[in-house]
C-alpha cells in the first residue's frame, strides 16, 4: 500500500515541477521584456504591454523586445520537443535536430532560397524575406533530405548511437561547405553578408508575420503531435519488438517524428538562423528533473527549452549592452561542452551501441 | 480465459533463407508449450509469427479459431503478452512507466486510473512493486526480467509468448520465473516459450516442440520428445536422462 502512495507522491512531484515551470515561464516573459538597454520599471512595462501607446517605451517593448521573447518561447519549445522526440524514437540520447544536422541542412535550404530565388534581402543590417513561405519551404525540403540520410544510416547501414551522431556531424560540415561554396561563387557582398548574418542565430530578426507562421505551425502540428505520442515514446524506449507486439509500428513513428521535428526545426531555422544545442540540453536537463516517462518529460522539456532560450537571449541582450550577442552564439557556448560531456559519459546515459 | 492457437504448415523465408519450413502446432488454455532447438533453429521466428509480427509466406496461424492476420493488430495486442529475449533500457524510464506501456492497446491519449491500477497489480504479481520508482538501468538482470514479465501481465493477456525467459538469470531467479510461469498457466493462460535449458523444459512443459533447421523434428509430451536419440540427433550431444527426477545430463566429460 505504501508503494502505491510512493508512486502517487512521485507523480505529484512531477506535476508540481511542471506547474512551477509554467509559472516561471509566465514570469520570465514580462521580465525578459523589462530587461535591456532601455530601462523602465516593471510596472511601466506591464502597462504598455496591456495598453500600447505612442511612447518610446511602447515602441521598444512592442517592436524590439516582445517579439523576440515570444519567438524564444515558441522556438525553444519546438526545438526541445523535437530533441526529446527524436531521442526516444531512435533510442539515442545524443540525438537532436542539431546533432543530426537538420539545422545545417535547413540553413543550406535558406541560403539557396535567398541566393538563387531572391527570397530576401538585407537593408540597414536587417534581413528581409520577401516571401517567408518560400524560404521555410526550402529549409524544410533540405532538412527532409537530411532526415532520409539519417534514417538510411541508422536502419540500412545499421550505425549505432554514437557512430550515427558522429557521421551526422560530419555531414553537417558538408552542408556548411556547400554554404561557403555558394557564398564564394555568388560573390555578391550584400547577399553573402545576408547569409552570413543569418547563420548567427538571432531571435531579433523574426517579423510579426513570420512569428505568426511559426506559432501556427508549432501550436497546430508540432507540439500537439509530440505530446500525443508521449506514451508511444515510452514504448519505443523498450525496443521495436515491444512496440510491434503492442500493435504500434515503430518505423512509422520514427518517420513521422523525424519529419515533424524537421518541420519544426526548418521553421525555426529559416526565421531565426541556427540555434544550437537547446534541443540537446533541454531534454537532458528535463530528464534529470522528472525522469524518463514522456508524459511529464515532454512538456517539461519544452518548457525548459523556452526558459533556456529566453534566459540566453536576455543575457545576450544585456551582458554587453547596447551590443546584442546573437542567441545562437550564447547557446553554443554552453551547449558544446555539454555535448562533449555526454559523449564521454555515453555509457552512463544508458545507450549501448 | 486462455486462447486456442493452431499453427498449420507455416513456411517463412528471410530473403532466400528458409527460417521456418512447414511448422504445425496446437495449444490450448492452461497449457505450456516449450519450443526447443539449437541456436538458429527458428524458435524466436516462430514466436514472432504467432504474435503476428511476421507474416508467413505459406500456411496459417489460427488465433482463437480465427485467421491471425485477419484480426486487427490492436485486438491481438490486447490478448497477447510478450516477453522478448532482450529489451533496451535507455532513457531513464521508471519501472512503473515501463509497465504502464503494456497498457498501450487500451490507451487512447494518456493512461487512466484503471491503467495505473492494472500496472500496479501486475508489478505486485511478480513481487516487484517495491521497484516501481527505480529506473530500468538500475535493475539487476533478475529484477529486469520480472519487470518485463509484469509489463506483459499488465496487458491482461490470455496468451503469453516468452523468448528464453530464464537465460541470463541466476539459479534462484530461474526457479522463481519458472514458478511464476507455472502459476500463470494454472490460471488458464496459454503459454508458449522458447527455452534452451532442456531440464527446465522437461519439468515445466505440457507439450514440447523440438525444432531443427526450421523444421519440426519431434513434437508431443516431454517424455516422448526428450529422448537421448532425439537430443543427439538435433544437438549432437550424447545425454542421459534421469526420468524420476526429470533431469537431462550431457555425458561427455569436459
Amino acid at each position: 500500500m505504501w508503494i502505491k502512495l510512493l508512486i502517487k507522491h512521485s507523480n505529484y512531484k512531477k506535476r508540481l515541477t511542471l506547474v512551477c515551470l509554467i509559472i516561471i515561464t509566465f514570469f520570465l516573459v514580462p521580465l525578459s521584456v523589462a530587461l535591456g538597454w532601455y530601462k523602465a520599471s516593471l510596472l511601466d512595462i506591464l502597462r504598455v504591454l496591456f495598453m500600447p501607446d505612442n511612447s518610446p517605451l511602447s515602441a521598444v517593448v512592442w517592436d524590439l523586445r516582445l517579439r523576440r521573447v515570444l519567438a524564444a518561447l515558441i522556438i525553444g519549445a519546438v526545438l526541445a520537443g523535437s530533441g526529446t522526440a527524436i531521442q526516444a524514437s531512435l533510442r539515442n540520447p545524443l540525438a537532436s535536430p542539431f546533432t543530426f544536422g537538420l539545422s545545417f541542412a535547413a540553413s543550406l535550404g535558406v541560403a539557396v532560397a535567398l541566393l538563387f530565388l531572391q527570397g530576401g534581402n538585407i537593408q540597414r543590417f536587417q534581413i528581409y524575406f520577401y516571401n517567408p513561405f518560400l524560404v521555410s519551404i526550402f529549409a524544410f525540403l533540405f532538412s527532409l533530405i537530411q532526415v532520409m540520410v539519417i534514417l538510411l544510416l541508422a536502419y540500412k547501414a545499421g550505425l549505432g548511437a554514437r557512430a550515427l551522431v558522429l557521421s551526422a556531424i560530419a555531414i553537417s560540415f558538408v552542408y556548411q561547405a556547400i554554404l561557403y561554396l555558394l557564398q564564394y561563387l555568388v560573390l555578391n557582398e550584400i547577399l553573402t553578408s545576408t547569409v552570413v548574418f543569418w547563420t548567427f542565430g538571432d531571435l531579433g530578426r523574426i517579423s510579426w508575420s513570420e512569428l505568426y507562421l511559426v506559432a501556427v505551425v508549432s501550436l497546430a502540428i508540432v507540439i500537439p503531435y509530440f505530446l500525443y505520442r508521449s506514451i508511444d515514446y515510452d514504448l519505443m524506449l523498450g525496443g521495436d519488438e515491444l512496440a510491434k507486439s503492442a500493435g504500434i509500428s515503430p518505423e512509422r513513428i520514427r518517420l513521422e517524428t523525424t519529419v515533424i521535428a524537421a518541420l519544426g526545426t526548418a521553421m525555426a531555422t529559416s526565421f531565426v538562423g541556427i540555434i544550437g544545442f537547446v534541443c540537446l540540453v533541454a531534454p537532458h536537463a528535463a530528464r534529470l528533473i522528472v525522469g524518463g516517462g514522456h508524459k511529464y518529460l515532454m512538456p517539461t522539456s519544452m518548457l525548459m527549452g523556452s526558459i533556456i532560450l529566453m534566459i540566453s537571449d536576455t543575457i545576450g541582450r544585456t551582458i554587453i549592452a547596447p551590443t546584442i550577442i546573437p542567441v545562437g552564439i550564447m547557446t553554443s557556448m554552453v551547449g558544446a561542452p555539454l555535448l562533449v560531456y555526454l559523449l564521454i559519459k555515453g555509457g552512463k546515459y544508458g545507450h549501448r551501441d | 480465459m486462455g486462447i486456442e492457437i493452431k499453427v498449420r504448415n507455416v513456411k517463412l523465408y528471410y530473403k532466400s533463407i528458409k527460417a521456418l519450413d512447414g511448422i504445425s502446432l496446437d495449444i490450448g488454455g492452461g497449457e505450456i508449450l516449450s519450443v526447443i532447438g539449437p541456436n538458429g533453429a527458428g524458435k524466436s521466428t516462430l514466436l514472432k509469427v504467432i504474435n503476428g509480427i511476421l507474416r508467413p509466406k505459406i500456411g496459417a496461424v489460427y488465433f482463437d479459431g480465427r485467421l491471425l492476420h485477419e484480426i486487427p493488430q490492436k485486438e491481438v495486442a490486447m490478448k497477447t503478452g510478450v516477453v522478448p529475449q532482450r529489451i533496451s533500457s535507455t532513457g531513464m524510464l521508471t519501472v512503473f512507466d515501463f509497465v504502464l506501456t503494456g497498457r498501450r492497446p487500451y490507451i487512447n491519449f494518456t493512461p487512466t486510473k484503471i491503467d495505473e491500477e492494472k500496472a500496479y497489480e501486475a508489478l505486485k504479481t511478480v513481487n516487484a512493486a517495491h521497484l516501481a520508482n527505480r529506473t530500468l538501468e538500475e535493475l539487476s538482470g533478475g529484477e529486469l526480467q520480472r519487470v518485463v514479465i509484469a509489463r506483459a501481465l499488465a496487458v491482461e493477456p490470455e496468451v503469453m509468448l516468452l523468448d528464453e525467459p530464464t537465460s541470463n538469470l541466476d539459479l534462484k531467479y530461474q526457479q522463481e520465473t519458472l514458478n511464476l510461469i507455472k502459476a500463470l498457466c494454472s490460471k488458464g493462460l496459454t503459454i508458449i516459450m522458447a527455452i534452451h535449458d532442456l531440464t527446465q523444459a522437461y519439468r515445466i512443459s505440457d507439450k514440447i516442440l523440438m525444432l531443427n533447421d526450421g523444421k519440426v523434428f519431434a513434437a508431443g509430451k516431454p517424455e516422448e520428445v526428450l529422448t537421448p536419440q532425439n537430443i543427439l540427433a538435433v544437438y549432437g550431444v550424447p545425454t542421459i536422462i534421469l526420468k524420476e527426477h526429470k533431469i537431462i545430463i550431457p555425458t561427455e566429460r569436459i
